[in-house]
């Protein structure tokens, strides 16, 4: 027994032409805008050889960039983890007032430029700012320091985990945990053992995602960073001082970071997205 | 261990789900709450669980053995609660699911891990899955699935199983072989149970006594065949079956039918509904006391046959007999018959009581 096509295959069927054409149009579009950048970082580091490509990283404020980065991103990813739980499970498990409203909020970084973000910021936390003049007098810096970044990391990227975890939650509603809850379980244990193994997957999609951004994150962190070499700049802010500076092996060797790092998360994205798609067939109806 | 209700109100906005619900559960007793969708029998039931709370300040109680629980939460309670999807833990296997309740305690009333298995192993044999212990609620039929849930809400001894329209999911066929299951298992376990259900049949069958509940209130309390032969009202009698309903009048006690005797008979406005097998088609065409109809359909195909009629004021009556009866009297559709009521419930009008 061969198994049925769907009966709208066949009054769906185009001609080869046409298939050969669509598909060859989004293959030389893909490569031209995706495939060809991509092999550029690549052929740009390795210009000079293996050794120059090496040699970029150890330059002290490269490796000060790389660390500056990874700091940033090892705060914003688990505060995010730890808002957007919070946020999703408010939003997926009760009724309340207002609850449309803070959906619209946890949406605004992505519906704001990340250089408005940024600029929030400097008007808040400089010199100028509000509370420019209480942080000078206790001796605090946020805008052109460690603080700054970390505050607009946390700013640009929140939404991701919490988008990723609301849908879930919504879904799966809340007669597990009511479940749980008539079985003597505590508030805490019900968390941990029914409600967070339910959405583990949407939420380490989200951490992923949430990562890549945190450590590619350029316009916001370029307002609030001021560029401080071996201080206060990025990963994404050392490609472009050193590309501006015409040392492009340098810069491209860098970006090459960024580029792995953006291949890693979109391998793990897919592994994942397979992975909760299993999980949500394997329910398959109740 | 009874269970008391006394008095529960309970509003969400302005609607009215309990409107002054009192009820007790007899130790060991299997009670069902039947109801139409909104009648206010689930709300009871959470309210008894601790899942939901009776209105603040209506004085409501529940009472466990005399005792009221209102300041304990479901966790305190040790109520075992069914619901009707089941809400089984997917992330977990059948057994670990079993083993929810008693993984969870403090750790000084916390059974011992080898205790925990004994009693899964227990359950699992108690619902008939010993084999399935390792597969997740994904991988296991509706029937299944129930049967977990039940075992899990079992496995913390509770004090009373509450069961939230159970088999309300599951295809009819299923459904039968659970209850008869339930009755069986309660009655070897013996705890206080109470099943809420919209299915009358179901009711009927499994449980000791029913309580019919309307619109937020109860209509009646009684056993399966008091409900079903001394229905209180219209209400019950219409909801446990189907039935005819005949306007009339009653006079000397005896009720009279306007489709027999015409309008305009004397005495007290009066309801008459007979059941579908309470009305008889006389096999000797016309017959004193008899309402002429025509036959429309007939439903051969069932434990009993099912005939429709329709009488001259253009009104449908549901008439059942048994085959025998049926081939005796060789009906056809068209066919101009007589049927008179055998016995009739009479509820008087409202207002004119």
């Amino acid at each position: 027994m061969s198994a049925k096509p769907a009966p709208s295959t066949f009054a769906c069927r185009e001609p080869a032409w046409v298939k050969t054409l669509l598909i060859g149009a989004a293959i030389a579009f893909l490569s031209l805008f995706l495939l060809l950048p991509l092999a550029t970082v690549f052929t740009e580091a390795l210009r000079k050889g293996l050794g120059a490509y090496f040699a970029s990283f150890r330059d002290p404020d490269a490796r000060s960039a790389i660390t500056l980065t990874l700091l940033a991103a090892g705060i914003a990813v688990p505060a995010n983890v730890v808002f957007g739980l919070a946020a999703s499970w408010a939003i997926g498990k009760f009724d309340f007032k207002g609850k449309s409203l803070l959906i619209s909020l946890i949406d605004i970084p992505f519906a704001v430029s990340p250089v408005i973000s940024g600029l929030i910021y400097v008007l808040l936390f400089g010199l100028q700012g509000w509370f420019g003049a209480w942080l000078i007098r206790h001796n605090l810096q946020v805008i052109f320091a460690v603080p700054g970044i970390v505050l607009a990391t946390i700013f640009v990227t929140f939404p991701f985990v919490a988008r990723e975890i609301i849908p879930l939650m919504q879904e799966q509603e809340s007669s597990e945990e009511q479940a749980a809850i008539s079985l003597g379980a505590s508030g805490w244990q019900t968390f941990r053992r029914v409600t967070l193994p339910n959405v583990q997957w949407a939420l380490l999609y989200g951490v992923i995602l949430c990562n890549a951004r945190a450590m590619g994150e350029f316009g916001a962190v370029s307002v609030v960073s001021g560029h401080i070499r071996g201080k206060t700049n990025t990963m994404p802010l050392h490609v472009e001082i050193l590309y501006n500076e015409y040392n492009f092996v340098a810069a491209f060797a860098v970006a090459s970071l960024l580029a792995l790092l953006a291949l890693g998360t979109l391998g793990i994205q897919t592994i994942l997205a397979w992975k909760i798609r299993q999980t949500e067939s394997s329910e398959g109806i109740v | 261990m009874s269970i008391e209700v006394r008095n529960i109100y309970k509003t969400f906005g302005n609607f009215h789900a309990l409107r002054g619900v009192s009820l007790k559960v007899n130790d060991g007793e299997l009670l069902a709450l039947l109801g139409p969708s909104g009648s206010g029998k689930t709300t009871l039931l959470r309210i008894i669980a601790g899942l939901d709370e009776p209105d603040p300040g209506s004085g409501g109680e529940v009472l466990f053995h005399g005792e009221s629980v209102g300041g304990s939460r479901v966790g305190q309670r040790r109520v075992g609660f069914v619901f009707q999807h089941y809400a089984l833990f997917r992330n977990m296997s059948v057994a670990e699911n079993i083993a929810f309740g008693l993984k969870v305690r403090p750790r000084k009333v916390r059974p011992s891990k080898e205790q925990i298995r004994q009693k899964v192993q227990e359950l699992l044999r108690l619902i008939q899955l010993e084999t399935l212990e390792h597969r997740y609620p994904s991988q296991l039929s509706g029937g299944q699935r129930q049967r977990v849930a039940l075992a899990r809400a079992l496995a913390i001894e509770p004090r009373v199983l509450l069961l939230d329209e159970p088999f309300g999911a599951l295809d009819a066929k299923v459904r039968q072989g659970l209850r008869r299951w339930l009755r069986r298992l309660h009655d070897e376990i013996h705890v206080t149970s109470v099943l809420v259900t919209h299915d009358q049949e179901e009711a009927l069958e499994v449980a000791d006594r029913v309580v019919v509940m309307n619109d937020g209130r109860i209509e009646q309390i009684g056993t399966p065949d008091e409900v079903f032969h001394q229905p209180a009202s219209e209400f019950v009698m219409e909801f446990l079956g189907n039935v005819n309903l005949f306007h009339g009048r009653v006079e000397a006690g005896q009720p009279v039918f306007e489709a027999v005797n015409g309008k305009g008979v004397p005495g007290k406005p009066a309801r008459l509904l007979v059941r579908p097998f309470d009305l008889e088609i006389h096999a000797g065409g016309e017959a004193p006391g008899a309402v002429r109809a025509r036959v429309k359909r007939i439903q051969s195909a069932g434990a009993q046959v099912k005939v429709e009629l329709e009488n001259g004021l253009r009104e449908t009556l549901q008439v059942e007999m048994p085959h025998a009866r049926y081939r005796e009297l060789g009906l056809q559709v068209e066919q101009e018959v007589f049927c008179s009521p055998r016995e009739a419930r009479v509820f008087t009008e409202p207002g004119d009581s």
